[in-house]
């Protein structure tokens, strides 16, 4: 269609020679590995974020984590409300990983007992005794990912127990609570920081994009809603859900007055990465060439926030984990039977029990990592979030 | 289709008349008006089809505004620009919606920095192809072809359309974005300092292509830039603007022999040349630039003006024709025998 | 350069190396320059060809974890004692380089606004720089300082001097730094780009100040730049730099009259100039300056060369400095005593 047919000889054949040119510079003169990665946004983000030793590690662990919910009864050798009795407030018990030179994983066999005077039960190994553990064992019979009946475990004991991380006063073992306790802990947070960022990526986006008054009015919002203070506004919020409301709607419920709001700390870091998005020439070009603003904000600002808005979800999970963790604690959250680790740390309540059981205060150690974990990765990824600053 | 109203040697392609755009300054809590920065002001001038009419100034002379207001990026504070369009004159400040974005497919420009003009997360091919995919031009394998022919046109390897711009040099970027600007076909586009961001080297290579493309195309540029001698070398008609004015208005060959702006004559003055040949008298201008949100009275150029008389911080200066089609905006036209720069090849 | 005597500052072979995540740069791979006193160089160069390292390694200002200087000496004549030291053995954070920057080399950028704190007045930082190498008052410092504002044409020195950064102009910002740099009277000023930031006619301005200056201050200047106009309007001698390696130098009028080097040529011929040419093709050098990280075999320039011949250029350690003419030195393969450079169209 277009007619540069007009093109003389001579100036055809010096864009030629041109173009032979910066082809054989670029060949000889730029390293290969380098016109390799003179490539998509996410390799070049990729190849910085491998080189971040922590953030890989924090990122194994959050996956470890994920896949363990996700598969948690597989993982977990007893159910949520399997109480054994005989065994209540059992201490983490030591495993043997090798019987006569084998590898043969095994625990011993307790003996119960009470101590005369505290009147505390106490359990005392029996070494004559070993219960081996036996690994794909059939077990109480279960649904995977809540779709597949099943009842094959990871491991566990055909005999006794085998509680690696000591049972709570019902006789219910901790590390399966834990486990089972992460699929809400963790999805509290996703699911909490999808929503958040449903009203944040929008109204930091408009906010950013449009100004003036727009941005005005959202900027003035945020600043209200962030006034308040996080916690008596929680409170108020949950006194409002009705005690009989089934535990799947009350997860729900806790979710959205999370990320009511979560939301705003995201819609501001959107915003200020708008602001300066809209200044580049490319944003211009494509307005000139006639784009709409939705096209602009769809096909050019979205996906160039798209890296941040990982980043920053990344970095809210951790806010998002605690705060459920906090309000179960207080007892505003999720009530049992919903099991989550702010749940399970509600036990761990007084000062006698951290005494005397302090692995019930365990369920707070896994908050503390997968937060950790979470912040490592946010902190990698946010370094290797803009490959084109550095 | 080709009549003579559209495609004469002289026919007006663009009427600026009596341009203005203030920003305004908000302060305050209450971001209240306290003043306004006189980006433009009272711009007069027109373009005539397949020329090349550079606006040549410092920075805060208003010459990118003035560029993205005739392109509408910014609306204009009062005055009016035409364009003509099927043989008529337009006023382009009362389209909207379709017939703007007709007009969009009429007017393109070209970026100075290579970097920020082109979006690092798309292809060679996405951006080019992107003001084609707007307007639904074409889509598909035809669109790849089109994409093809632009690269060849700017000069560029068909076979690279599927690599990221961070894998091309900056002389090659800014031909990428040459390629975006011509994929509509445009009539007018306007060079907003299109090799200032590049390395001396490579400045050529672009001038010479927006040089062949003119040729090629028939295409109508408004060149802005600093450099006094790349505009003046590119340039049929070149427009001198200080601090939202124009002040000369000249064609290029009489722009150095025969300045008639002290303004004019200080800037040719101060352009270092590395020609032994050429010999000048270095005027040094004193003071700076004043400030754009309260320029000075009168002749806005007479805090700095070594002739500057009484008059001149009075009364605005009124546009004088000086013949051979040299306009100024000086008291003092006549009086003054200014110094050009003269070769002694 | 045959009396020893005669040089202030003196480079042999410096070679400066990055050690980046994607590979070494070797930014500035063999330069060797020699500056006398109260004379200006020009150093002149595309963006990469390790111009503004070299003047960075003079001053040991280079980072530390990244950078390090593999080879070559930096030999400074030192003002009194007239005793000559190599600042390349010196450590790079010890006390005798401090003493060196400022009072006795100086420095200014090209964006004077990343050198100057915006949390201080000019006044503050330009008697801090006087305070930290001289013995007086504060209050002779002040009146120092004053005079320096006044000296590098900045009028209203008495108030300027009380003014916080951002509320000047660029060429006011830029004149602070120069006076700043001056404060200590140093026997060499490095300016690094000093006038690209600005407009044209603040551009002649400094231009104009910078040559008064060193006149008064009877000091060597390093200028250096892209923008062949500049040094044109400045500098006595002049080194052309192209990938890490100077290619030409010599006098202003032997570089500028006779230039000899293919990539000296193409330069010169790639500007436009006012009046001369008119619409007429220009004439570029073709492709474009090449990654920092590869490495070239042979001429770095080779591969742009109009001249370029396969046998001589490519496979080859790369050519030594040729002095062509008493101080004039170019380094090409092809240059041939009798011919010049073959294949150079006049």
């Amino acid at each position: 269609m277009i007619d540069y047919k007009r093109r003389s000889e001579h100036i055809k054949k010096l864009y030629e020679q041109q173009n032979a040119l910066d082809e054989s510079i670029a060949h000889q003169m730029m390293s290969s590995e380098k016109i390799a990665f003179a490539t998509s946004q996410w390799r070049m983000m990729w190849r910085k974020f491998i080189r971040n030793r922590i953030a890989v590690i924090g990122g194994i662990v959050i996956l470890l984590f994920y896949l363990t919910a996700l598969l948690a009864n597989f993982v977990a050798p007893y159910t949520l409300k399997q109480r054994m009795t005989a065994y209540s407030l059992l201490s983490p018990q030591r495993i043997y990983f090798f019987a006569e030179g084998r590898f043969q994983p095994f625990v011993y066999g307790l003996k119960g007992s009470r101590d005369p005077k505290t009147l505390m039960r106490i359990y005392v190994p029996d070494p004559e005794k070993r219960i081996p553990i036996r690994f794909f064992i059939q077990g109480e019979p279960y649904k995977l990912m809540g779709l597949f009946p099943a009842s094959t475990r990871l491991f566990g004991v055909e005999e006794g127990i085998v509680s690696l991380l000591g049972t709570d006063g019902q006789g219910r073992d901790m590390f399966s609570r834990i486990i089972i306790g992460s699929q809400i802990s963790l999805t509290i947070g996703l699911v909490g920081v999808a929503l958040s960022l449903i009203i944040g990526a929008f109204l930091g986006v408009s906010s950013g994009y449009f100004g003036g008054w727009v941005d005005n009015l959202i900027q003035r919002v945020i600043e209200i809603v962030r006034s308040f203070p996080p916690i008596p506004l929680w409170m108020a919020l949950t006194a409002a859900i009705p005690p009989h409301w089934p535990p799947l709607r009350v997860y729900f419920t806790i979710t959205i007055i999370l990320s009511l709001i979560g939301w705003t700390w995201l819609a501001r870091q959107l915003r200020g990465k708008v602001l300066a998005l809209r200044e580049e020439d490319f944003i211009m070009a494509a307005r000139l060439a006639g784009a709409s603003d939705g096209w602009i904000i769809f096909r050019h600002l979205i996906p160039a926030t798209l890296s941040h808005i990982i980043v920053i979800s990344t970095l809210a999970m951790p806010a998002m984990i605690l705060a459920e963790s906090a309000l179960s604690f207080l007892g505003l959250g999720l009530r049992p039977p919903l099991t989550s680790w702010g749940v399970l740390l509600k036990q761990a309540q007084n000062i006698q029990v951290l005494l005397l059981y302090p692995w019930l205060m365990i369920p707070g150690f896994f908050v503390a990592i997968s937060i950790l974990a979470f912040n490592f990765l946010g902190d990698g990824l946010r370094d290797a979030a803009d490959p084109y600053t550095v | 289709m080709k009549t003579d109203m559209t495609d004469g040697n002289d026919t007006v392609i663009l009427e600026i008349k009596n341009l203005t755009k203030h920003f305004p300054i908000y302060r305050g809590f209450l971001r209240r008006i306290v003043g306004n920065v006189q980006a433009v002001n009272n711009v007069s001038f027109s373009v005539k089809s397949g020329e090349t009419l550079g606006i040549v100034g410092e920075s805060g002379c208003g010459k990118t505004t003035l560029a993205r207001v005739i392109l509408r990026a910014y609306e204009a504070t009062s005055g009016e620009v035409l364009y003509r369009q099927n043989g008529e004159m337009i006023n382009i400040f009362s389209l909207k919606g379709q017939e703007l974005k007709k007009l969009r497919r009429d007017m393109q420009i070209i970026f100075q920095d290579p970097f920020s003009s082109l979006n690092p997360r798309k292809t060679v091919m996405e951006i080019i192809a992107e003001p084609l995919r707007i307007h639904g031009i074409s889509r598909g394998q035809e669109l790849k072809l089109r994409v093809g022919e632009l690269l060849e046109l700017v000069g560029l390897n068909v076979k690279h359309m599927n690599r990221y711009p961070n894998a091309f040099s900056g002389g090659q970027r800014q031909r990428i974005g040459i390629a975006r600007a011509l994929a509509l076909r445009p009539k007018l586009v306007i060079c907003d300092e299109p090799v200032s961001a590049l390395d001396v080297s490579v400045q050529a290579q672009v001038i010479n292509l927006l040089e062949d493309l003119q040729n090629e195309l028939g295409l109508t540029y408004l060149f802005i830039a600093h450099d006094l001698s790349v505009v003046e070398h590119i340039s049929d008609r070149i427009v001198v603007m200080y601090l939202g004015s124009i002040v000369e208005m000249v064609p290029a060959q009489e722009l150095y022999k025969n300045p008639k702006h002290p303004y004019t004559e200080a800037l040719l003055s101060a352009v270092p040349s590395i020609d032994p040949n050429t010999h000048k008298t270095r005027i040094i201008l004193p003071g700076e630039i004043p400030n754009p949100s309260d320029p000075p009275p009168g002749c806005k150029f007479h805090t700095r003006c070594r002739y500057a008389r009484e008059i001149c911080s009075k009364e605005t200066p009124k546009w004088r024709d000086m013949g051979n089609d040299h306009y100024v905006a000086c008291h003092l036209a006549d009086q003054l025998t200014l110094q050009g720069i003269t070769n002694n090849l | 350069m045959n009396e020893n005597e005669k040089y202030l500052l003196k480079i042999n072979n410096l070679k400066t190396y990055f050690y980046t995540l994607d590979g070494i740069v070797r930014a500035v791979d063999g330069v060797s320059l020699t500056l006398k006193p109260g004379k200006t160089m020009g150093l002149v160069g595309e963006s990469g060809c390790g111009k503004s390292v070299t003047a960075h390694s003079i001053l040991r200002l280079l980072p530390l974890k990244t950078s390090q200087i593999k080879e070559g000496e930096i030999l400074f004549r030192r003002r009194n004692d007239k005793e000559v030291i190599d600042l390349v053995k010196i450590n790079p954070q010890g006390k005798l380089i401090r003493s060196i920057r400022g009072k006795e080399i100086a420095i200014i950028f090209q964006e004077p606004m990343t050198s100057l704190s915006p949390v201080y007045t000019v006044g503050n930082q330009i008697i801090e720089a006087i305070l930290l190498h001289r013995q007086i008052e504060p209050q002779e410092a002040r009146e120092h300082a004053i005079q320096m504002l006044k000296s590098v044409g900045l009028g209203m020195a008495e108030s300027m001097i009380d003014e916080y950064p951002h509320r000047l102009s660029g060429g006011q910002r830029q004149r602070v730094m120069i006076a700043m740099a001056l404060s200590c009277n140093p026997s060499l000023l490095i300016a690094d780009e000093p006038t690209t930031a600005l407009d044209v006619t603040i551009q002649a301005q400094i231009i104009e100040l910078l040559k008064s200056l060193q006149k008064q201050f009877q000091m060597a200047v390093l200028m250096i730049t892209h923008n062949l106009g500049v040094i044109a309007e400045i500098a006595d001698e002049i080194a052309v730099m192209y990938l890490g390696r100077i290619v030409e130098s010599g006098s202003l009028k032997q570089v500028f009259e006779n230039p000899l080097h293919p990539y000296t040529i193409g330069l010169l011929k790639s500007v436009p100039i006012i009046g001369n040419q008119t619409k007429k093709r220009l004439a570029p050098i073709p492709g474009s300056v090449p990654d920092p990280l590869s490495v070239i075999e042979g001429c770095a320039f080779r591969l742009r060369c109009p001249v370029y011949k396969q046998k001589e250029c490519a496979g080859q350690e790369g050519a030594a400095m040729v002095e062509v003419e008493p101080e004039h030195y170019v380094r090409c393969l092809l240059y041939d005593r009798d011919e010049g450079v073959r294949g150079n169209e006049n």
